[in-house]
């Protein structure tokens, strides 16, 4: 590359771009402190009337509190359910393995409304509509996904090594699982379990479709508050969320750092 | 004595008793299985039958492809797409290249800000847009320092465009980056010891080499982008609608299951087709046909 005179557009060229992806979060964030009730730039004066607004309301606490439990409980699911899944996909052979990961991986490629009108379809005769137990399997299947790909990037990264060891010493193939094998992968499966909790978090269409108007979950609020009038309490409710979205973030961030580092040290 | 036999009986069943092997691995994978099959693909099933139910099983998708309507969501949705597409390719491919003439730490810096948003929610980033795009909001204000505007920019495909590339450019930039940091610097190098100009080198040299990167990312955006339900209904009007919220009206105002069901299977095969598609793109990268 040359230096000097020729690569200043290039920098300044990437830097837009990454003004482009950061400013309209900016902004919002500024926002969010506005003293006005209209969207005015730059605010007419600063004030927290809007985070008052948010946490003084029973509505948009309550529709935080149930998104943040479905979040934990359809995460805890789906360790549950995705880590023995992905002990024994990882014992498969190659090609069924990839065909069973093919099939795990397809609820995150469909399109969610397509999922969320095929959910209510179905779960309008099995009576899972407008019920928090239709919210949980619905988040489920989408969340499931996440923690099989970070506990089997694990499981891979460990290799068959320690299981022959422990098995060559004479342990049962249980205990090799729980005193050897998870230990070593739980940074994996931690980060799979934060994945699954964000998407459940996240998530619209199955809640709007599922869920009715007396179980609200917060993105549900938010997205009938956007559609009925201007309402800066949204501001509020979504840098909180981005607060807290990029503080779940760095934790799987440092979590697969970790996983990495802790499989290196060992071999 | 006795232990070191147990183990040899031990290792020896794990290596060659496939019967045992198997069943355990069923009893693991069943819970999720069965979770997965009542939840997930039992209704995938039930929609496409649905979608051949009604007084003649292809009412559907007669209904669907005759509507006027129907047609002109689909050219919106691909319209959108396309052109959310080729944006996102034409920003992610030069920041890419910019960023090999960065210092590491600078370029590190810049790929993670630019693809932290991918964790936050859609639905936030949309949001977001509205401070910028409306009546009073940053655009128009600062406009009007200048005596210009105030624009109208929000309920219209710019808008939804703009709000589309946003959400779905880190989805270009990660295959791309990872394509444009395989390359090997010194092809460069020598191909401009030999006196080829800059242009030359990104098109007969860069371009080529990262193509299969640009082929992946175009696909991914353009799938995603099929599929968009938030952004269009947020950032756009009534004519800007695309085939995700077009679904929701025939199945919640329409109340016409069989077409619903009919555009959601039209949706799920054309989104199938492009990860097929996908799988081959990135099947040859592996085999390697660099060099």
């Amino acid at each position: 590359m040359q230096p000097g005179r020729s690569r200043l557009p290039a920098v300044v060229f990437a830097w837009l771009v990454v003004a482009f992806a950061l400013l309209p979060l900016g902004i919002m964030f500024m926002m969010s402190f506005s003293s006005s009730e209209f969207v005015r730039f730059p605010p007419p004066g600063y004030s927290l009337r809007w985070y008052e607004a948010y946490f003084n309301s029973g509505d948009w606490v309550e529709a935080t509190i149930r998104s943040l439990v479905l979040g934990v409980v359809v995460s805890a699911l789906s360790v549950v359910l995705g880590v023995p899944a992905s002990l024994a996909i990882d014992r498969m052979g190659g090609r069924s393995a990839n065909a069973t990961l093919a099939v795990v991986t397809l609820p995150i490629i469909l399109p969610p409304v397509v999922i969320a009108v095929a959910m209510y379809m179905t779960f309008s005769k099995l009576g899972l509509v407008g019920t928090y137990a239709g919210l949980v399997v619905g988040h489920l299947t989408l969340a499931l996904p996440f923690v099989v790909f970070t506990t089997l990037a694990s499981l891979r990264g460990l290799g068959p090594e320690y299981y022959r060891a422990g098995l060559s010493l004479g342990a049962s193939r249980t205990r090799v699982v729980m005193t050897v094998v998870l230990p070593m992968i739980r940074p994996g499966i931690l980060s799979g379990a934060l994945l699954a909790f964000l998407t459940s978090f996240d998530e619209l269409l199955i809640s709007l479709f599922i869920g009715n108007p007396t179980i609200r979950t917060l993105p549900r609020r938010m997205w009938d508050g956007v559609r009925s009038e201007f309402d800066p309490t949204i501001a509020a409710a979504s840098a909180v969320v981005v607060a807290s979205t990029l503080i779940v973030s760095l934790a799987v961030a440092g979590l697969s750092r970790l996983a990495q580092r802790r499989l290196t040290s060992r071999i | 004595m006795d232990e070191r036999k147990g183990v040899v009986s031990k290792t020896r069943k794990t290596s060659s008793g496939i019967g045992i092997k198997g069943s355990a691995e069923i009893l693991l994978v069943l819970p999720a299985a069965i979770a997965l099959a009542v939840f997930f693909f039992l209704p995938l099933g039930t929609l496409f039958l649905i979608s051949f139910s009604g007084k003649t099983p292809l009412i559907g998708y007669e209904k669907l492809l005759a509507s006027a309507a129907a047609l002109k969501v689909v050219t919106n949705t691909l319209f959108a797409s396309v052109t959310v597409t080729v944006l996102c390719a034409a920003t992610a491919v030069p920041f890419c290249i910019a960023l090999q003439s960065m210092s590491r730490t600078a370029a590190r810096m810049a790929l993670l800000l630019t693809t932290l948003p991918l964790w936050i929610s859609i639905l936030v980033r949309s949001y977001s847009w509205l401070y910028l795009l409306s009546q009073e909001g940053v655009i128009n204000s600062m406009a009007g320092l200048f005596g210009l505007g105030p624009y109208s920019m929000l309920f219209q495909w710019s808008a939804v465009i703009v709000g589309m590339v946003h959400i779905l450019l880190p989805f270009m930039i990660l295959p791309v980056n990872n394509a444009v940091s395989a390359l090997d610097p010194a092809l460069g190098r020598a191909a401009r010891s030999l006196g080829a100009s800059s242009s030359r080198v990104l098109l007969k040299i860069t371009l080529p080499l990262i193509a299969r990167g640009i082929a992946t990312g175009t696909l991914l955006v353009f799938v995603l982008a099929l599929g968009f339900y938030v952004t269009p209904q947020m950032l756009g009007g009534p004519p800007n609608m695309m085939l995700a919220t077009y679904i929701d009206v025939l199945m919640n105002r329409t109340l016409d299951w069989p077409r619903a069901a009919a555009a959601a299977v039209l949706l799920t095969l054309s989104v199938l087709l492009c990860f097929l598609l996908l799988s081959i793109v990135s099947e040859r990268r592996s085999t390697g046909v660099i060099g």
